[in-house]
């Protein structure tokens, strides 16, 4: 194909965020007049990142991007705009204050310097019935249902007379019926030449709609073909992949023993992180047992992890920790900030579980000789550098941060350990000492839930494991190697190349 | 040359020149604007600082000045260490002065010894419920407590305006908006026959008293996390609400005492203008020192210092008191300037 | 007779209650008009999400500047556009610090407040007491006029009546324009807005630069049209007053006016009780209204907990120093 035919080229986008992740790694992306373009991939493989560049709000460190054959270099939303680009985002872009119809005035150019509402209305109402809407322009957005706002936003981007348009995970937040009337629709812009990115997860829809589909896995181009080439497992096994960075990550090689340490029945937790929330999972974890829950991140294992720590609102359900005196582990996705204060030492941190116990603490004096010693003890375990304990703790680099967590969270023979993504952003060596402890802790008597992506991992690490999507358990699996098809295809909410069907019921 | 250095020398250098370059600034300013009323930088900015720190009697007006700043810079300092902002000093003072003064007014049959330690207890229980007022209802029904803190500092200092010329207001005193004085005992001891009281010591020893707490307690650690890691706080499962309430009270306490203070020395009676605004600077002086407990003492020492100088400028120089002013907001302009270094992309 | 200035002998009885509600509407009319310009332009900053504790600053600039040109040139309305062009140089010198470089919007505030203090007091030192021609109310000079109602708007002068008409053009700015719209949006919600192709940046410098302006004219109001003389700090704290009657009047132009002559009235309440041998209290009175404000505020966001929002929700974001 010759570079003039396609509407949109993307080529060579590279994008590195401050923190150090490669969002976009040299990514190429091509689409033609009237396709529909499914970008697939998981949570953090660039998806979303690769369509805020097209739409003007992020800009590339490296690559181009050539509309209509020729290059162009965006800004900001309104040169995007400008190019006929328009963006409904998964989060939207609508000011909850104001009404519909104010909504959709800002940044129009249709209307003047001084606005009549009268006639502003009423042009918006031609419009609807024109482009096939029903949407309320008086209410105020707040007001609005989810299905409502997307409906708005799409109607915004026709409005602006976009022509490339870019949906970023449209269907998370509809009932089946209402997905399927959008794809009507997005059938119908494509057929008189709109060019619509559509960014998900759902590898169904993706192929339900799609004329291309684009794989992407941490910032990387995996696949790029027709979608009539590719079926469902491959796409599966595409998005998720060989994972770990380990060759051979440590094993579990004890059994789990059968004493409950953790009974988790029927949970249902609203959306806090996540957009679906949790929507009754149960499980029950032993001593000696690792446990991993597998999925696309954004499933629910936010807040599976909250409420077994007590930390989010239950809508229904029960969580019942039997720790028989012992203590609990929490290690949260968030190093600092959540388990490490920023602006304090080492040993400060590191004394966060202990600073109000009798033995550190006499009354409301600290005993700082004492807590040294335990900072020190930790120090040398875990071989955190630098090893001065008085070193504040933003200046660590990640892994050593990790190792002080897991330094301050283990000590003391926890029966229960919570870990989310522990091994994410670390070094190799640093990956190994977690893995090895999480197997070492569980084979002295504890019971570990391990949240993670790593199937690879996750796979030499537990005993079991759970797969969520969209808040639900799609099944419990033996964590052997034979199982590795079945669990990536039910990351993807497959199951045996039969999409489960997960509607809105509430909890 | 710069390239040589590592990459936090490189910072810590251009910090350096950063704060040349606005001193230099400040002072080209500050030349024009005594250039305009024909006097000189170099024999003015001399005269300020001997009229503010040369000599005994500048030292003392100084000190007192120093005071109320100091104390309404720890009612600040003391909340922020939890995360919390205290805007109301300047109402908290207020409200302690009012209590200070109803027992000073209506309690002065007390003996000695128990006079001033009720005035004490009650300026504070008043300050106390001042500061503890936004707190809550932030925390009751989420309500915006800068805002709310704010209105209470008019309320406050209409009530000062309302106590002053109506129920409190001493009618031997031709129409003007005063109380009676006050009685001899119902004065803070001082130093000698100056105006430098106890209060002056009372927030030195909060400061020093404070920053070993925060170290070496169990209370402190507990603050510093909830003040710079909510989440970490809230998952430690630490007491937030009565951190914050307890930290917000003792806060208030010391804006009270400041009140106190100058109903009780500075004033002898309560009448409006109590406060210069010492709530408000105070404010600004924490924010300066980043809310570091020990830094506040030279803080509030040299501002105050400033202060007392341009105000003596005004009869030795004849320029106006408001040079002194100029001359701190300058300053704080800069501080924003630099403090606030990067660009804010929208 | 000119309420405010003079406390006449006003006897309250049937006939003299008339002539006493008449001076009172034009006393408050008169003596809130300096408020009312920095309570509606601060109305329009903290609508975008700004809130300027500098205005106290501003407005002082703002008298001295008048005054000074009204003295050195003779010509009122060159005071009047330097007061304007003073006072903004300051709030966009707040705005940049804020907006731009993330400062502190409570810090840099009250830094500008004293900044203005200070630079008015310094620089106005020559003009401090000198007597000038203020500007005429609209019936002459004012002596002592007759107390029917037509006084009431009659007897004030030009810049007091533009007021009504600032506050209805900034209720019609916010409402029907599309500036107003993008500082609607920016104030509730600057990334949807900034995601809309508008510019969060430049809407907030100008939103806080009209505010500051309207603050300049406050105050040249104050110092040119009511006292007719310019002394240091002269405002007296009417800079915070306005803050305060912003949130009273629920960010509503029109009714920050409104909040405004009722301070108005109230602060020359006092002065008419007094003569008149009625001792309440206005000091009382006056808390009403910031009593009123905090329990306003605690309704509304109680009844909108979520949903709908008490305060401009960018402003809430950015003035909520403890985040939960």
């Amino acid at each position: 194909m010759r570079g003039q035919d396609y509407a949109v080229e993307l080529s060579g986008i590279s994008k590195r965020f401050p923190s150090g992740v490669v969002a976009n790694d040299r990514v190429d992306c091509r689409a033609l007049p009237g396709q529909i373009h499914a970008v697939l991939g998981e949570n953090g493989a660039g998806k979303t990142t690769l369509m805020r560049i097209l739409a003007g709000l992020s800009v590339p460190d490296e690559g181009s991007i050539r509309i209509g054959g020729a290059e162009v270099a965006f800004r900001s939303p309104r040169d995007a705009a400008a190019a006929g680009i328009a963006m409904v985002h998964q989060h939207f872009s609508l000011v909850p204050a104001l009404t519909v119809a104010d909504n959709l005035a800002l940044g129009a150019r249709e209307v003047g310097a001084v606005l009549s509402p009268r006639r502003w209305r009423r042009w918006l109402e031609g419009q609807a019935e024109t482009l096939g809407f029903e949407i309320r322009l008086e209410s105020p957005v707040w007001s609005l249902s989810m299905g409502e706002r997307q409906r708005v936003e799409i109607f915004r981007a026709l409005l602006r007379q976009a022509r490339i348009l870019i949906l970023d995970e449209p269907t998370s937040i509809l009932a089946p019926v209402e997905a399927q009337r959008l794809f009507d629709r997005l059938r119908e812009l494509a057929a008189e030449g709109y060019v619509t990115f559509l960014v998900t997860h759902k590898i169904q829809h993706a192929l339900g709609v799609a004329d291309r589909v684009t794989i992407l896995r941490r910032g990387r181009v995996v696949a790029s073909e027709t979608s009539s080439d590719l079926d469902s497992v491959e796409i599966a096994h595409l998005m998720v992949g060989r994972t770990s960075r380990l060759t051979s990550p440590p094993r579990v090689r004890h059994a789990a023993s059968h004493e409950p340490v953790l009974e988790v029945e029927d949970l249902c937790v609203p959306p806090l992180v996540s957009p679906f929330g949790l929507k009754g999972v149960s499980l029950r974890l032993n001593a000696r047992e690792i446990v991993g829950i597998a999925g696309i991140s954004g499933h629910g294992q936010d807040e599976l992890i909250l409420g077994v720590v007590g930390q989010a609102p239950v809508v229904s359900g029960t969580v019942r920790q039997r720790l028989e005196g012992h203590g609990s582990a929490y290690v949260p996705e968030e190093r600092l900030g959540v388990a490490l204060v920023p602006g304090m030492s080492l040993a400060d941190n590191l004394a966060l579980r202990n600073f109000r116990r009798p033995g550190f603490s006499r009354g409301p004096f600290l005993k700082r000789a004492r807590l040294l010693g335990a900072a020190r003890e930790a120090i040398e375990r875990f071989s955190i550098a630098p090893d001065d304990p008085g070193v504040p703790v933003e200046v660590l680099s990640g892994g050593n941060r990790q190792k002080a967590v897991l330094g301050r969270e283990l000590e003391g023979r926890p029966r229960l350990i919570l870990a989310q993504t522990p091994t994410a952003g670390l070094d190799v060596a640093t990956v190994d000492l977690v893995l090895r402890e999480l197997i070492a802790q569980s084979a002295a008597g504890a019971a570990v839930l391990v949240v993670s992506e790593d199937l690879d991992e996750l796979l030499s690490l537990c005993h079991r494991i759970i797969v969520l999507y969209e808040g639900r358990a799609m099944g419990e699996f033996e964590a052997s190697d034979e199982n590795r098809g079945a669990i990536s295809l039910a990351m993807s909410g497959l199951e045996d190349r039969r999409e489960v069907s997960v509607g809105r019921e509430a909890c | 040359m710069l390239t040589m250095l590592n990459g936090t020398a490189r910072r810590n250098v251009r910090t350096g020149l950063q704060v040349m370059a606005s001193g230099g600034a400040l002072l080209v300013v500050l030349s024009v604007l005594l250039w305009s009323v024909d006097r000189e930088i170099a024999p003015t900015l001399s005269a300020l600082l001997r009229n503010g720190f040369g000599d005994r009697l500048a030292l003392t007006e100084t000190l007192v000045r120093m005071t109320p700043l100091l104390l309404c810079a720890l009612a600040v300092a003391i909340p922020a260490k939890a995360g919390l902002f205290n805007i109301g000093a300047e109402g908290q003072l207020h409200a302690g002065a009012i209590g200070a003064s109803g027992v000073a007014l209506f309690a002065s049959f007390l003996h000695p010894v128990a006079l001033l330690p009720t005035m004490m207890l009650v300026a504070a229980l008043a300050g106390c419920l001042w500061g503890v007022i936004p707190g809550w209802l932030r925390g009751r029904w989420g309500v915006n407590e800068v805002l709310v803190g704010l209105m209470l500092n008019y309320v406050a200092i209409l009530a000062v305006q309302h106590l002053v010329h109506g129920p409190w207001k001493d009618l031997s005193a031709l129409g003007w908006p005063y109380t009676a004085r006050f009685a001899a005992s119902a004065k803070l001891p001082t130093l000698g026959a100056t105006n430098v009281h106890l209060g002056l010591a009372l927030g030195i020893a909060g400061c020093g008293l404070g920053w070993v707490l925060l170290r070496s307690t169990t209370w402190g650690v507990s603050l510093r996390v909830i003040g710079q890691a909510p989440r970490a706080a809230r998952h430690l499962e630490l007491p937030l609400v009565r951190h914050i309430a307890v930290v917000l009270a003792v806060g208030a306490i010391f804006a009270a005492l400041a009140g106190l203070g100058e109903v009780s020395v500075v004033q002898g009676r309560l009448r409006p203008g109590i406060s210069a605004g010492y709530g408000y600077s105070g404010f600004l002086i924490s924010w300066l020192v980043g809310n570091h407990l020990l830094l506040l003492i030279p803080a509030a020492f040299v501002v105050a210092g400033l202060y007392s100088g341009a105000d003596a400028l005004q009869l030795t120089a004849g320029l106006p008191s408001a040079t002194a002013d100029v001359f701190v907001g300058l300053v704080f302009v800069a501080a924003l300037w630099l403090r606030a270094g990067r660009q804010v992309t929208s | 007779m000119v309420a405010g200035r003079t406390a006449g002998h006003v006897v309250i009885d049937g006939l003299a209650w008339e002539s006493f509600v008449v001076a009172m509407l034009g006393g408050a009319i008169r003596s809130g008009t300096p408020v009312a310009y920095a309570a509606i332009g601060e109305t329009i900053a903290e609508r975008a999400g700004i809130i300027n504790l500098g205005l106290e600053g501003m407005m002082l600039v703002g008298a001295m500047t008048a005054v000074a040109l009204r003295i050195g040139t003779g010509s009122w309305v060159l005071g009047l556009f330097g007061a304007m062009a003073v006072a903004t140089v300051l709030a966009l010198l707040h705005a940049y610090l804020v907006v731009v470089r993330g400062a502190n919007q409570i810090v840099s505030g009250l830094a500008l407040t004293l900044l203005g203090m200070g630079l008015s007091g310094f620089l106005g030192r020559p003009f401090v007491g000198v007597r000038f021609d203020g500007l005429a109310s609209l019936r002459g000079p004012s002596g002592r006029g007759s107390s029917d109602w037509l006084s009431i708007l009659g007897g004030q002068d030009g810049l007091a009546l533009a007021a009504m008409f600032v506050a209805i053009a900034g209720w019609f700015l916010l409402q029907r324009t599309r500036f107003g719209l993008a500082v609607r949006a920016v104030g509730e919600d600057p990334a949807a807005a900034y995601a809309q192709g508008i510019s969060v940046v430049r809407t907030r410098i100008v939103a806080v630069g009209i505010g500051g302006a309207l603050a300049g004219l406050g105050g040249a109001h104050l110092s040119l049209a009511y006292t007719h003389l310019w002394a240091e700090k002269m405002t007296a704290g009417q800079g915070w007053i306005a803050v305060g009657l912003v949130i009273v009047a629920r960010w509503n132009p029109i009714w920050a006016l409104v909040a405004a002559y009722g301070f108005g009235a109230l602060a020359i309440l006092h002065l008419q009780l007094q003569a008149s041998g009625v001792t309440a209290s206005p000091y009382l009175l006056a808390m009403f209204p910031y009593v009123a404000a905090i329990t306003a505020l605690t309704v509304t966001t109680v009844l909108l907990a979520g949903r709908g929002h008490a305060i401009p929700a960018a402003l809430a974001k950015d003035l909520q120093l403890f985040k939960r």
